[in-house]
C-alpha cells in the first residue's frame, strides 16, 4: 500500500494545472496522468525493496493485482462482462418467471444440461455473477481512493497564480488589449465582470502581473465520488435485502393467519427435473381478514383487472408482544407498515364471491316483503325478530339431479346465497336465495318448488351483490435493507444531476502591462463556458455595455 | 491610440456578434413556440371538446409528414447547403414536434373523458383530487410511449440545434423519430385499459423521465453516427456492421418471436393473421404466408449478403471493382426490399378475409397463443383441441393487419431506411465529412447528450425500483425490462469510463454510445415484443 500513498502525494502536486482537458476526461480527477505517476511509485517502491528480492517478489505481485483491481480499464471491462451475463439472464428464461416450465420442456436436452451446468437459468444468482459485483465495487472503492487526491486537489491546492504564457496555453484562450488603463483600474474591471456572471474570485498580486483566478462549481470535482458512494450504499442494501424475508399470505374475512409462504424453485441438475416447492415463514404476530372489497370501474362489468379501480383489504393485526390490535386498509399502491414489516395489496384468489348481499324477505304467511343487506359472514334482522345469516355465496349455481345445489361455473352467470335463520320461536333452517331467473326455473318445476321454497316460512330473493374475490393475497415483505437501499437512491439520483448538468470553470486572468491575458478550461459544456468566458471579456472590455 | 481604439472596436464588435450569435433566446424559438402551440391546442380541446381540434390518430400523422419533410430538407442540406433549406427544415421540424406533443397531450383529456375522470375521485372517502388528472397521462401502451419518445427526441433535437453548427444533427434524428412514430402508427391508437397496479403517482414521474432520456439517447446516437462519419470510417465498413448486424438479429428475432416474418427454408413470408375487433386486434398466432412478400425478401437478404461479402473483400483487398459491385448489390437490395414492403401492404389490403388459408395444422400454435402461460401445465392434445375450436369459431373474421404485426413491418422498413442511409451517405461522403464540424466538437456533443441521457437513465431505474418497492415489495426483480434498462445504462457508464481510459478515448469510446442505444431499443422494443416479464405487451 506504500506505493498507493506515495502515488497520492505526487499526483495531487501534478494534476491541478494540467491544461487542456477535452470535456470529461477527468471524470475522475485525471485518469492518465495518475496511472503514470502510479506506476514511477511502483518502481520507487521495488527500488526501496530490492535488497530482499523475496519480499519485493510478493510485493510487486500484491501491487500488481491491486493496479489491475483499481483501475479504469479493468472497471470497463467488467461492465462489459455483466452486460453479457445480463444479456443471457433475458434471452434464456429465468427459473421464477411462470412461463419457465413451458420455455424448460421445449428446450433439447443438450441445452438443458449447457445452460444448467452454467447456471443459465438462476444466472442473477449463480456464484459467478457476485463474484462480478464484488469485484465490481471493490473496483469502484479502489479507483476512488486512486483518483481521489487528484480531484481533491482542485479544491484544496487551487492555483492561483499563473503567468501569461500558462494562460495562453489553456484550451480557451484571449487576449484583451486596454493600454489606456493602469493595472489597478483593469484588475477591478476585471473582478467586477468576473463576479457578475458567477465566478468566485481570488486574487494574487505579483511584482508585474496581478493574477485574477475565477472559479465556479468545484465542488463538481467531486460529485463523481458522490455517484460512486451512492452505488455503493445501493450494492450494500441489496446484499441486506437478500437477508430479509418476502413471501404471500392469504386473507380471507372472518379467517385468521399467522404465515406467509413462498414459492422455491428447484433445478435437479442430474435429473434436469424442475421443481417448484413452498417455504413458510411465520410472522410474530397474527393477522385476522376484516373486509375484502373490489371498486369496479363499471359496476356491471366483470371483476377482470381492466374493469377494477382498486381492491381493497382491512385487516386486523393482533401482536402478542405488546397486546395490541391494529386495524389497517391496504390496497393497491397503498401498503402498510408494521413493525418492519410492510403488507402489500398484491393479487386475489380466482374463486369469485360477494361482500354484500340484498335480499327480498316475503313471509309465506302473507305480509309485506322487506328488503334487507347482509354482509359476508353477517347478519340481518327481520321486522318481526327472525334472524338471517349470510353463510356463503355461490356465483353460478346449478339444480343437480338429486336436487342439490351445485357450482356451475365460477363466473358471476346465476348467483345464489346461502343463509341460515332463525325464527323468534325457535325455528331454524338453512335456505337459499336465488335471483329471478333461478326463481323463473323454480317455478316451473314443482320438485324444486317442494325442496327449496315450501319447508321455509319465507321466501327469498337475491336481489344484487357486491362482486369481490373469494380471498385477497396480501405480499409481506420484511426488507432490513430497502432503507439503504433508498438512501442510495437519493446519493445518486442528486449527484448525477449535480455532475452532468454542471460544470467545474477555471478562468485565470493574467493583468500585465494594460492586458488581460485569459486562459481557462473547463471538466464539462465546454461551449457554455467559452460562452460565459467570453462575456466576461466583453465586460472587461466595455463594461457599461454589459451592465 | 487610433490603432488601440480600432482593434478595441473591432474586438467589441466581434464579442457582440458572438454573443448573439450564441446565446440570443430567439434561438429558442424553435424549441419553445411548438410547445406553446401545443399547450394551446391542450386549451382548445379542453374548452370547446374533441370536435375542436384534430384527435389525436389526426395529430399524429400530421407530425409524422412534418418529421419526414424535415428528413428530407436537413438530408439534403448536408450535401447542398442552402440557408433556406435548414430553415424550412427546422421549422418543419419544430411543427411537427407541436403536433406530436399536442396529439399526446390531446390524447391524455381524451383518455380522461373515456372514463368520465373517475380516478380523480377517491375510492375510499370520495373526495375529489384535482392533481390526480396525472391518472390519465398517456403512458398506458406502447403507442403512448412512442408518442412520448418521439416528442422527447424531437424536443432534444431542436434544443441541440439552438447552435447553428449543431444543426447537421438533425439530418439523422429527425428519420429516426419519423422512424418511431410510424411504428406508433402501426401498433394503433386504442386506449388501453389501465391495470389497477399501474394507477401510481409514480407513473407519469418514471414513463416520463424515460420518455425524455430515451430521446436524449436517440440523439446522442446520430451524433456518435455522425463522429464516426467524420472520423474517416468507410461506409462500406458501416455497410458491413449493418449486415452482419440484420443477419444476427434476423436469426435471433426470427428463433425467439415464433418463425414470423422470413421463414428462410420455405422463403416465404408469414405474418400473423389477427380478429379486429372494437378495442385493437386479437392476434391468432397462426402463420401465414404472403404471396410473392418471401421472394423479394429472400432477394433483398442474398443482396444484402452479396454487398457484405464484396465490401469485406474490398476493405481487405482495397479492390475498386469489388467496392463498385458492392453498392450495385446495395442498390438492389435497397429496390427488392422496397418492393417486399410495397407487397405486403398490397396483400394486407388485397387478401381480405383469410380465414380459409389457415389450416388445422396451426391448430397448436393458436392454442398456444391463446392460452400464453396457462399453456405450461397443458397437453399438446388439448392445446390442439382449444386452438381448433378458436379457430372454427373466428375463421371469418381472420384478416391481415399491420397491427398485428407491428414489430415485423417496422423492422422491414427500418432496414430499408438504414440502407438508404448508406446508399446516401455513400454519395460523395468527402463532402459530408468537411462539412460536418471538428471531431472534438461532434464529441464533446455526444458526452453532453449521453451525460444527461445517462444520468436521466438512472432516475427511470430508480423511480422504477422505487415505484415498484411501494407497489410489489420488492425494488428489484431482475425482470427483463428491468435488467434492459440496466444494461443500457451499464453501457452509458462505460462510454463515460472508457473515456477517461488511456487509448480508449474517441472511436472506441463511441462505439459504446452505439451500443448503449442499441440496448435502449432492446429494451424499448424487444422486452415488449419478445421477452416474457411485467413489462411485457406481448400476447
Amino acid at each position: 500500500m506504500t506505493s498507493a500513498q506515495s502515488s497520492v502525494t505526487s499526483t495531487s502536486s501534478q494534476s491541478s494545472a494540467t491544461p487542456g482537458l477535452t470535456d470529461g476526461q477527468d471524470l475522475l480527477g485525471s485518469a492518465t496522468g495518475s496511472s503514470v505517476v502510479e506506476d514511477a511509485g511502483a518502481e520507487q517502491d521495488k527500488a526501496e525493496t530490492g535488497k530482499s528480492s523475496k519480499n519485493a517478489k510478493s510485493v510487486s505481485f500484491i501491487d500488481s493485482f491491486l493496479n489491475l483491481l483499481s483501475s479504469v480499464q479493468f472497471g470497463v471491462v467488467l461492465l462489459m462482462l455483466l452486460i453479457i451475463a445480463c444479456m443471457i439472464g433475458m434471452l434464456i428464461q429465468q427459473l421464477e418467471l411462470e412461463t419457465f416450465p413451458a420455455y424448460y420442456a421445449e428446450l433439447t436436452p443438450s441445452e438443458k444440461r449447457v445452460y444448467g451446468t452454467l447456471g443459465f437459468f438462476d444466472i442473477y444468482h449463480v456464484w459467478y455473477f457476485n463474484l462480478l459485483l464484488l469485484l465490481l465495487s471493490l473496483n469502484i472503492i479502489l479507483a476512488s481512493i486512486d483518483h481521489f487526491p487528484a480531484a481533491w486537489s482542485f479544491v484544496a491546492k487551487k492555483k492561483l497564480k499563473a503567468s501569461p504564457t500558462f494562460a495562453m496555453a489553456q484550451k480557451f484562450k484571449e487576449k484583451v488589449e486596454l493600454p489606456g488603463l493602469d493595472r489597478k483600474r483593469l484588475t477591478e474591471r476585471t473582478i467586477a465582470a468576473a463576479r457578475s456572471n458567477g465566478f468566485r474570485v481570488k486574487v494574487t498580486e505579483e511584482e508585474t502581473r496581478t493574477t485574477v483566478f475565477a472559479e465556479r462549481g468545484v465542488w463538481n470535482r467531486l460529485g463523481a465520488y458522490m455517484v460512486h458512494i451512492g452505488l455503493l450504499t445501493i450494492f450494500f442494501g441489496g446484499f441486506m435485502t437478500s437477508r430479509g424475508h418476502t413471501g404471500m399470505m392469504p386473507i380471507t374475512p372472518d379467517e385468521t393467519g399467522d404465515t406467509m409462504f413462498k414459492q422455491s424453485f428447484n433445478l435437479d441438475s442430474a435429473t434436469g427435473q424442475h421443481e417448484i416447492g413452498v417455504r413458510r415463514f411465520q410472522l410474530p404476530f397474527t393477522i385476522k381478514g376484516v373486509d375484502i372489497q373490489q371498486k369496479p370501474l363499471k359496476k356491471d362489468g366483470g371483476v377482470d383487472a381492466s374493469n377494477t379501480l382498486d381492491w381493497l383489504t382491512r385487516i386486523q393485526i393482533d401482536d402478542p408482544a405488546n397486546g395490541k390490535s391494529t386495524n389497517a386498509i391496504i390496497h393497491m399502491n397503498h401498503p402498510f407498515d408494521y413493525r418492519g414489516y410492510r403488507f402489500f395489496q398484491a393479487s386475489l384468489s380466482p374463486e369469485n364471491s360477494a361482500r354484500e348481499i340484498k335480499l327480498r324477505v316475503t313471509p309465506i304467511a302473507g305480509g309485506n316483503a322487506q328488503e334487507v343487506a347482509i354482509k359476508r359472514n353477517g347478519e340481518a334482522k327481520l321486522a318481526d325478530g327472525t334472524r338471517i345469516k349470510y353463510v356463503q355465496f355461490n356465483p353460478g349455481a346449478q339444480f343437480g339431479e338429486d336436487g342439490k345445489i351445485g357450482i356451475g361455473a365460477n363466473e358471476y352467470v346465476n348467483p345464489a346465497a346461502q343463509l341460515s335463520y332463525i325464527t323468534p320461536d325457535g325455528k331454524q333452517g338453512d335456505a337459499w336465495a336465488f335471483n329471478e331467473a333461478m326463481i323463473g326455473q323454480i317455478s316451473n318445476a314443482p320438485f324444486l318448488k317442494q325442496k327449496f321454497v315450501d319447508p321455509h316460512p319465507y321466501f327469498f330473493v337475491l336481489t344484487d351483490y357486491e362482486k369481490v374475490s373469494a380471498a385477497h393475497y396480501l405480499s409481506v415483505q420484511y426488507d432490513p435493507g430497502a432503507k439503504i437501499v433508498y438512501i442510495g437512491f437519493t446519493i445518486l439520483c442528486f449527484t448525477l444531476i449535480a455532475v452532468f448538468f454542471f460544470s467545474h470553470q477555471r478562468l485565470w486572468l493574467v493583468v500585465e502591462d494594460g492586458n488581460v491575458y485569459s486562459g481557462g478550461n473547463s471538466n464539462r459544456n465546454r461551449l457554455g463556458f467559452e460562452d460565459r468566458a467570453k462575456k466576461i471579456l466583453a465586460q472587461i472590455r466595455e463594461p457599461k455595455a454589459a451592465a | 491610440m487610433a490603432q488601440a481604439i480600432k482593434s478595441l472596436n473591432a474586438s467589441i464588435a466581434e464579442s457582440q456578434t458572438a454573443s448573439e450569435r450564441k446565446s440570443s433566446i430567439s434561438n429558442y424559438f424553435p424549441a419553445l413556440l411548438p410547445l406553446l402551440g401545443a399547450f394551446l391546442i391542450l386549451a382548445l380541446r379542453i374548452k370547446f371538446g374533441p370536435t375542436a381540434v384534430p384527435n389525436d390518430s389526426a395529430l399524429v400523422i400530421l407530425a409524422v409528414l412534418g418529421y419526414l419533410i424535415a428528413s428530407a430538407s436537413l438530408l439534403t442540406n448536408l450535401w447542398a447547403p442552402i440557408p433556406f433549406l435548414q430553415r424550412l427544415g427546422l421549422w418543419t421540424l419544430s411543427l411537427a414536434f407541436m403536433f406530436n406533443f399536442s396529439g399526446w397531450l390531446v390524447r391524455w383529456v381524451a383518455a380522461g373523458d373515456r372514463e368520465n375522470w373517475i380516478r380523480m375521485t377517491n375510492q375510499i372517502t370520495g373526495e375529489h383530487h384535482f392533481w390526480w388528472f396525472f391518472s390519465y397521462i398517456p403512458y398506458a401502451n406502447l403507442y403512448d410511449l412512442s408518442l412520448a419518445f418521439a416528442f422527447g427526441a424531437g424536443f432534444a433535437t431542436l434544443l441541440v440545434s439552438q447552435r447553428e453548427n449543431s444543426r447537421f444533427i438533425g439530418a439523422i434524428s429527425t428519420p429516426l423519430i419519423s422512424m418511431i412514430l410510424l411504428l406508433a402508427v402501426f401498433i394503433g391508437s386504442e386506449m388501453a385499459n389501465l391495470p389497477p397496479v399501474l394507477d401510481s403517482y409514480w407513473r407519469p414521474i418514471h414513463v416520463g423521465v424515460a420518455s425524455l432520456s430515451y430521446g436524449v439517447a436517440l440523439v446522442s446516437f446520430a451524433m456518435a453516427v455522425m463522429y464516426l462519419i467524420k472520423d474517416g470510417v468507410k461506409m462500406e465498413t458501416m455497410a458491413l456492421t449493418v449486415a452482419g448486424f440484420v443477419v444476427v438479429a434476423y436469426v435471433f428475432v426470427w428463433l425467439m418471436s415464433g418463425l414470423k416474418g422470413l421463414d428462410p427454408f420455405t422463403f416465404s413470408f408469414r405474418l400473423n393473421p389477427v380478429v379486429p375487433h372494437a378495442g385493437g386486434v386479437t392476434n391468432s398466432g397462426a402463420r401465414l404466408a404472403l404471396p410473392g412478400v418471401g421472394l423479394w425478401a429472400t432477394l433483398s437478404l442474398l443482396f444484402l449478403i452479396g454487398m457484405a461479402i464484396c465490401f469485406a473483400l474490398y476493405l481487405r483487398n482495397q479492390d475498386a471493382s469489388l467496392k463498385r459491385l458492392g453498392h450495385w448489390l446495395l442498390r438492389g437490395s435497397i429496390l427488392t426490399q422496397a418492393a417486399a414492403i410495397g407487397l405486403t401492404f398490397y396483400q394486407i389490403k388485397a387478401m381480405g378475409v383469410v380465414g380459409s388459408l389457415v389450416g388445422n395444422d396451426q391448430a397448436h400454435l393458436v392454442g398456444k397463443t391463446l392460452l400464453g402461460k396457462e399453456a405450461a401445465g397443458k397437453s399438446v392434445e388439448e392445446i390442439v383441441s382449444i386452438g381448433g375450436g378458436w379457430l372454427a369459431q373466428n375463421r371469418d373474421s381472420l384478416i391481415l393487419s399491420l397491427k398485428g404485426n407491428p414489430v415485423e413491418i417496422a423492422a422491414m422498413i427500418s432496414l430499408l431506411v438504414v440502407l438508404c442511409f448508406i446508399a446516401l451517405f455513400s454519395f460523395r461522403t468527402e463532402q459530408i465529412r468537411e462539412r460536418l464540424p471538428a471531431l472534438e466538437r461532434i464529441d464533446s456533443l455526444i458526452y453532453k447528450l449521453v451525460g444527461v441521457a445517462f444520468a436521466g437513465l438512472a432516475i427511470l431505474l430508480v423511480t422504477g425500483a422505487v415505484w415498484a418497492n411501494e407497489s410489489w415489495g420488492r425494488y428489484w426483480g431482475w425482470d427483463a425490462k428491468e435488467t434492459g434498462a440496466l444494461v443500457a445504462w451499464f453501457a452509458y457508464g462505460g462510454y463515460l469510463h472508457s473515456r477517461m481510459t488511456h487509448g480508449w478515448a474517441g472511436r472506441r469510446s463511441v462505439y459504446f454510445a452505439l451500443v448503449g442505444f442499441l440496448l435502449v431499443i432492446f429494451t424499448y422494443l424487444g422486452v415488449s415484443y419478445i421477452l416474457p416479464g411485467l413489462h411485457s405487451y406481448a400476447g
